[in-house]
């Protein structure tokens, strides 16, 4: 299922501009995450996007394209692949 | 009325979550607000009127809190962990200023605002030192 977003906020910058439109596929049991995958995840009752920058035992640590304006794993530390909502499809990043 | 596409398409925003949006930080605010705590614990004992020295007390004790907030805000927001593992002491370094912020509320003697102030100036080369890098 298509999850569609809109970007708030600067932590992306710069791969995803604040106002820009993202595009991701909702994640299931059978999702295969990966590190360098920029997910949507479910944190503090918003929805957050980030990339994973590790993976160990179930657990993800994300963090900001933009480490000076990011609030991250840095700071809430790792969290649940459960947490999880989206992987992100388009645009295409590298 | 100003309607944007997205919202009306019902597109939901997600936060890519970041600091406060200025992401102005600086222990200036601290160091100033230490100022005023020395500068009254020094006029303290030439006040002739007591409701001068309440005054003086109830405004020394406001300054230290706000000393306290902005360590806290620089301490919790600005550093991060790489700047930890380059300045081990950080952690004391705001553990024992805020600690003595609150000394200073407790006494009008200026040798306790100066330990207050040196120790916002060490914690403002720590500050100085993760911006050049």
């Amino acid at each position: 299922m298509i999850v569609i977003r809109r970007i708030v906020g600067n932590s992306m910058l710069p791969t995803l501009r604040p106002g820009s439109i993202v595009v991701g596929w909702r994640a299931s049991a059978w999702s295969k995450l990966k590190v360098g995958d920029v997910v949507i995840i479910e944190h503090g009752g918003l929805e957050k996007i980030k990339r994973i920058s590790q993976i160990k035992d179930q657990q993800i640590f994300l963090l900001g394209d933009n480490p000076s304006e990011s609030k991250d794993s840095r700071d809430f530390g790792w969290l649940s692949e459960d947490a999880v909502r989206a992987i992100l499809i388009w645009p295409r990043y590298t | 009325m100003k309607i944007s596409m997205t919202s009306l398409l019902g597109i939901k925003p997600v936060y890519a979550h970041c600091d406060l949006p200025c992401g102005v930080y600086d222990p200036a605010q601290a160091r100033i607000e230490a100022e005023s705590v020395l500068q009254i614990m020094k006029k303290y004992p030439g006040l002739d009127h007591q409701e001068d020295k309440w005054r003086a007390v109830f405004i020394k004790e406001q300054r230290a809190d706000l000393v306290k907030q902005h360590l806290w805000v620089l301490w919790t927001d600005y550093f991060k962990p790489e700047h930890l593992e380059k300045h081990p002491n950080l952690h004391d370094l705001f553990w024992q200023a805020t600690k003595q912020a609150g000394n200073c509320k407790k006494t009008v003697d200026p040798a306790e605002g100066q330990v207050l102030l040196d120790m916002i100036a060490e914690i403002d080369a720590v500050f100085k030192a993760t911006k050049a890098a």
